[in-house]
């Protein structure tokens, strides 16, 4: 079963392949949303490539995150504690 | 092998070339899934002692954030080494890791881990602001959109690791 599921992947990585090849070919532009690079796919990339990409804004990250509490709330009028 | 299939299969195989050269350009990929990566190439360009054995164990301390992205890796060989992915709730059984990776829900706990990991041979990675500077041996951080990493070479040496001249010159800051 595992076997045969790992078939399917990899004949879908291979039409996924051909697809993306031929949009280039057209000069298509290819909706990377909609079209996923997977942990698989980034494992082939070195590492300056990698350093390279950007990370999705949907999901924050943790320093982000702080940056974002430290900068974005304005101080309330007549609170005396706010910075 | 029939030499039309080898020929489709080298097509295919061409084109998969050009998609990983074109994805490289793409962007807005899950945080953790690029630090996944990260991981697997920290593991990649560091070397371990030879007394470490077979199996590399890719620990995640605290709430995992990788989505079960992380499990992947499990399998995967690099030199003579099969990783091992484990996720831990305690720090019990932290000495077990060859690569240590702390949530950011368990970066509270970076004293006692630094502690019980006094100079075993585990490569600590962290992706919490300042944790490099505080003895995390790589930490990894998200500016301009763009994950970057920095290394603590004393708490490397101190763990009897060694990383590659390539992983070092590619880090963003080194503390010595």
């Amino acid at each position: 079963m595992s076997r045969e599921r790992a078939r399917l992947g990899a004949m879908a990585s291979q039409g996924r392949a051909v697809l993306v090849a031929c949009a280039c070919a057209l000069g298509l532009s290819i909706p990377w949303a909609a079209l996923p690079v997977s942990l698989e796919d980034l494992l082939q990339l070195p590492l300056e490539r990698i350093l390279e990409l950007k990370v999705a804004p949907m999901r924050t990250s943790h320093t982000d995150a702080v940056q974002v509490a430290q900068v974005g709330v304005p101080p309330a009028v007549g609170d005396d504690d706010a910075a | 092998m029939q030499p039309s299939n080898r020929k489709l299969r080298t097509a295919l195989g061409l084109l998969g070339l050009l998609f990983l050269a074109t994805a490289a350009r793409g962007d807005d990929l899950p945080e953790y899934r690029l630090k996944a990566a990260f991981l697997y190439n920290f593991a990649v360009y560091t070397e371990w002692p030879a007394d470490v054995g077979t199996r590399l164990n890719l620990c995640v301390l605290g709430q995992d954030p990788f989505d079960g992205e992380l499990q992947q890796l499990s399998g995967k060989v690099i030199g003579t080494r099969s990783i091992a992915v484990q996720t831990m709730a305690t720090r019990k059984s932290i000495t077990e890791c060859q690569l240590l990776y702390i949530a950011p829900s368990a970066i509270g706990e970076l004293p006692q881990v630094l502690g019980a990991l006094n100079r075993q041979k585990v490569l600590l990675v962290t992706d919490s602001p300042g944790a490099a500077r505080d003895g995390a041996a790589i930490n990894m951080a998200v500016q301009n959109s763009k994950i970057l990493f920095e290394v603590n070479l004393k708490a490397v040496q101190a763990a009897g690791l060694t990383l590659s001249s390539k992983l070092l010159r590619l880090a963003r800051e080194i503390y010595q």
